[in-house]
């Protein structure tokens, strides 16, 4: 009897851009998960498919151009198919730019999976004049092809369909790609010497001796460390000499005869001339040297516009919930000490509600990112703002982030994600958290109101040109020191514009938002819980206190009290900054606490203890010092490195530290 | 043979040459610019990135890099 099998493992592969999410998004339906790869910084999205008594795993690997070792994205991708061997790879192609497409096509094959392709947007590429003999495409390449049309769900059943029967079928076999007889003719005498060794036994031979030809670090590393792989390398590099003696450098070669192969294969199975499409025209008009930018900067205010409108009556209901759930649990225990520490005014449950009630403005951003990303524009206002940008020393793909982190540098951080180069990310998550966040806004305006009375709208203006001004000259020294280098060259494909699809959008939403409260959730309680517990508990005695000039947060500002006396701070400044810790908005009420008045009163309250020069300088610390802990959070998992989330707190502590010391030399040189 | 940042626009050339490192070339080639391929010039206009048509897809181009591609134009 034969037996059935029942689960069937598939992973999804494709350039950027070419539909892979609505794919993925449609078979796995809400049966999805998105976490990380292992160690790495990228996306990892598994889902599951029922397909009659089939149980579908699917796993949407990286979008790649390539499967060299050049990004960590390819090398996912690639190691993915090697290692985790799934039955059937799906590579979805892009039909109206099937060119570019069939080279990952043809590496795929090399790596011998097993492929199914989509060949998605057919629609598009109907309108836009091209006319594909699918037949003929398929026998060509030795591979099935499933024409579909994802956002309407064409094609997909027969896809899956496609797909099991290739998972369950042992006669499958891809075209062996063939070069051209005189680099062919290298790629055998590899494959015989590959053959003898124990590599054989781990990797498609074939494969091997083409990437090792293609001069594939990553490759010849692995290689390396097999039995007999210090002799296959050594053959290699005389072979290597050989090539480049007679015919060139042989990955160029490689590559182009790919590419030769794809022409041959286009030649005879699409029909047809792409037309200027309506796409090139919007183009032309969106890429204008003098109105690129401006419709930018006015595409981003709706962006912002949406976000903070849409989402300002859930914040504001949350964060009132959180306040009465708190309040009316109030002696609920009959211990103070547990009572204070949950429900109290800087209890657990109210700090919650002060970050949570963040999350609907985050997610709203996080959402209308989406759209911006899914619609192609995305890649636009990266060329729009390249310029400008790479003065600056930062690549044109980190305006997007620098422009969220005026909402929440929390999703700023995460939308970092879209600079492919680890470097340059680097600088700009790092440099994120300087850029006025909305809940030191709260805190701007309230302290400004009181001391600057008809200036109060220009010194907040002034905090804000700080952050940005300091954004740029952190990323020049960082350029010119530890992340020493040029910003990567800028390379990016520009997709088609489509209507963005909604689905799409609610589903990243979610999954960013909610695999952030998976992460950042642990570090923000015990934050709260560090700081809940400093606060309740007596400096001298240990035991529970409800007031908190004797408690051990204020004599940690006390002790920090000396440092911060050419500040001209009193321990009460202290302690606040070390409530921002947890999130800038609480700054506010903090002081109101510690000062002994109400938070309408506090204002005044400084204003009669300090004057502006001081406050101003005060105001400029909080702009600039450590970020709040969520953002801390979102940096360490975004880094993967305590060293250099370590770096973010200290250097912004430091910063901050120098501007304030700088504005009161400088304000009281000026104005006494 | 002209650097392809001097290409004006709605003219197409053929790649001859390109100055670069590994990793620039590599990627290059990756996105479908490899020597005798076929670009035309879409949108170049001041000193910022250029956008190009190359094999069906339309890829953008950061100056510094269209400066290091040469093409004959055809």
């Amino acid at each position: 009897m034969a037996t059935i099998r029942k689960f069937i493992k598939v992973a999804l592969a494709g350039n950027p851009n070419v539909g892979k999410s609505v794919i993925f998004n449609n078979l796995t339906g809400s049966r999805q998960h998105v976490g990380n790869w292992p160690g790495k910084t990228v996306d990892k999205k598994e889902g599951f498919h029922r397909y009659k008594d089939k149980e579908i795993y699917i796993v949407d690997l990286p979008g790649t151009y390539s499967l060299t070792a050049l990004s960590v994205e390819e090398v996912i991708a690639r190691e993915y198919i090697i290692y985790e061997k799934p039955d059937v790879v799906i590579n979805i192609v892009d039909a109206s730019n099937l060119e570019r497409n069939l080279y990952l096509t043809l590496q795929l094959m090399e790596l011998g999976a097993k492929i199914v392709v989509a060949l998605n947007k057919m629609d598009l590429a109907e309108k836009e004049g091209l006319i594909i003999d699918v037949d003929r495409l398929e026998n060509e390449l030795g591979i099935p092809i499933i024409p579909t049309v994802a956002p309407k769900k064409i094609g997909l059943d027969k896809l899956i369909k496609k797909t099991v029967e290739v998972a369950e079928s042992h006669k499958y076999s891809g075209k062996i790609i063939r070069y051209p007889s005189e680099i062919e003719k290298y790629i055998r005498l590899l494959e015989s010497i590959i053959s003898e060794t124990e590599i054989k036994r781990i990797y498609r031979v074939r494969w091997v001796a083409v990437k090792l030809l293609e001069n594939d670090s990553d490759v010849i590393e692995k290689i390396s460390k097999v039995e007999g792989g210090e002799k296959v390398l050594e053959k290699l590099s005389e072979i290597r000499r050989d090539i480049e003696n007679k015919l060139g450098d042989p990955e160029i070669l490689i590559a182009d005869a790919r590419y030769e192969l794809i022409k041959d294969i286009i030649s005879k199975t699409v029909k047809g001339v792409k037309k200027l499409t309506a796409s090139d025209l919007i183009d032309h008009a969106i890429l204008d040297k003098y109105l690129g930018i401006p419709i930018f900067l006015t595409i981003l205010w709706w962006m912002f516009q949406f976000a903070f409108i849409g989402s300002a009556p859930f914040c504001d209901f949350l964060g009132d919930l959180f306040v009465y759930i708190g309040t009316s649990l109030e002696g609920l225990t009959g211990i103070p000490y547990i009572d204070y520490l949950l429900f109290g005014e800087y209890g657990i449950i109210q700090g919650l509600g002060a970050i949570l009630s963040f999350v609907p403005l985050i997610m709203m951003l996080y959402f209308a990112l989406a759209l911006f990303e899914d619609s192609g524009y995305m890649s636009r206002a990266a060329f729009v703002m390249d310029r400008p940008m790479k003065k600056l020393g930062l690549s044109g793909r980190t305006i997007v982030p620098m422009i969220m982190g005026l909402g929440c540098n929390v999703p700023a951080i995460y939308a970092t994600r879209i600079i492919p180069d680890e470097r340059d990310r680097l600088v700009a998550i790092l440099t994120n958290p300087l850029i006025t966040c909305g809940a030191r806004l709260v805190l701007f305006s309230a302290i400004a109101a009181a001391f600057f009375g008809p200036f109060a709208g220009d010194a907040v203006l002034s905090l804000y040109l700080l952050g940005y001004v300091m954004v740029f000259l952190v990323a020049i020294v960082l350029r010119n020191t530890i992340l020493r280098g040029r910003p990567s060259p800028f390379v990016i494909e520009f997709p088609v514009y489509q209507k963005p699809s909604f689905k799409v959008a609610v589903v990243r939403m979610w999954d960013r938002g909610s695999l952030f409260f998976k992460k950042a959730g642990s570090v923000i309680l015990i934050g709260l819980l560090v700081i809940g517990l400093l606060t309740i508990t007596d400096a001298s005695t240990f035991m529970f206190t409800d007031n908190p000039e004797t408690s051990i947060i204020s004599a940690i500002g006390r002790f920090f009290q000396p440092i911060f006396v050419p500040l001209g701070w009193d321990w009460r400044l202290i302690v606040a900054a070390i409530f921002g810790f947890v999130a800038k908005e609480i700054v506010l009420g903090a002081s109101a606490m510690l000062y002994g008045v109400g938070e309408a009163e506090i204002a005044d309250m400084m204003a009669s203890m300090y004057d502006p020069i001081d406050i101003f300088g005060y105001l400029t610390f909080i702009q600039l010092y450590i970020p709040c802990i969520v953002t801390i959070a979102a940096i360490k998992q975004e880094t993967g490195s305590w060293r250099w989330t370590i770096f973010a707190v200290v250097y912004g502590i430091i910063l901050a530290y120098i501007v304030n010391w700088l504005v009161l030399i400088i304000g009281h040189g000026i104005f006494g | 043979m002209t650097p392809l940042g001097y290409l004006p626009e709605c003219r197409s050339g053929v790649i001859i040459y390109i100055r670069g490192g590994r990793g620039l070339v590599r990627r290059l080639m990756d996105m479908g610019l490899t020597l005798g391929t076929l670009i035309h010039m879409i949108k170049s206009s001041g000193p910022g990135p250029i956008l190009i048509e190359v094999r069906g897809s339309r890829i953008a181009l950061g100056r510094g890099i269209a400066m290091k591609i040469f093409v004959k134009e055809v």
